[in-house]
């Protein structure tokens, strides 16, 4: 079941996107998609569920790091295809907005 | 002031990681919300917690249930109202670990009315049932 496209899945989506292959961590994705801090993963948690993205946690010792292991999220190759698509969809105006005289044309 | 900020948003985020429906997500959010909090500086820490906070309630409703055996599908009593009372799933397209594929609810694991006759039949598989 794909997800719902609502503005911030689709600002998450064209973050993804941007660069995808490139693994990224929950709050680079929040500022890449101008998403509230904090606000990103249920999100994700949905994105992932569908099998659009994929999580790791970072092979990192977090003693010599001195910070904790982040967790990092990519889209699938199935993810890429379908999160392009749906960007499309969701883009492109509707039938009944198109068919619409601009202001001033009739 | 500034560890007192840090230390309230790392309570707030373990606080907000056990309201999450299971033992393998409340330990999963719990982690990555303090890794995310220890990239951000004091004054941008408690606005993340705050926005966790905020958006607990749609991660609880996206986080999958955990599925053992004993947990999934999920007892009647345990199903959310939309699926038990009004029959009303969500669902999704499966596969078993051997790879065949069959349609459950995302929501409580009903198993899809038309899967229980095709598994294991060989009638291919339509992807088109809603």
């Amino acid at each position: 079941m794909p997800p719902r496209m609502t503005i911030p899945t689709q600002r998450v989506l064209a973050a993804l996107l941007d660069e995808p292959e490139r693994e990224l961590y929950g709050i680079e994705i929040g500022e890449r998609a101008e998403l509230r801090s904090g606000t990103v993963h249920p999100i994700l948690a949905r994105l992932e569920g569908t099998g659009w993205l994929a999580s790791r946690w970072e092979d990192v010792d977090p003693q010599a790091e001195g910070r904790p292991a982040r967790r990092y999220y990519r889209l699938t190759a199935d993810g890429v295809v379908a999160a392009r698509t749906a960007l499309e969809r969701a883009w492109r105006p509707s039938a009944a907005r198109r068919a619409r005289p601009a202001l001033g044309e009739a | 002031m500034n560890t007192r900020t840090g230390g309230l948003a790392r309570a707030l985020v373990r606080a907000v990681a056990r309201g999450l429906p299971t033992r393998s997500a409340r330990a999963r959010y719990r982690a990555e919300f303090l890794a995310d909090l220890a990239a951000l500086t004091t004054g941008a820490k408690l606005r993340y917690a705050v926005g966790v906070l905020v958006a607990l309630a749609a991660l609880r409703t996206a986080v999958p249930p955990d599925r053992t055996p004993d947990t999934w599908p999920l007892p009647r009593a345990q199903r959310p109202f939309r699926c038990r009372v009004l029959h009303r799933h969500a669902w999704r397209q499966a596969e078993t670990s051997d790879g065949e594929p069959y349609r459950e609810c995302a929501r409580c694991g009903e198993l899809h009315p038309r899967t229980q006759t095709m598994v294991g039949s060989t009638v291919p598989w339509t992807p088109s049932i809603t």
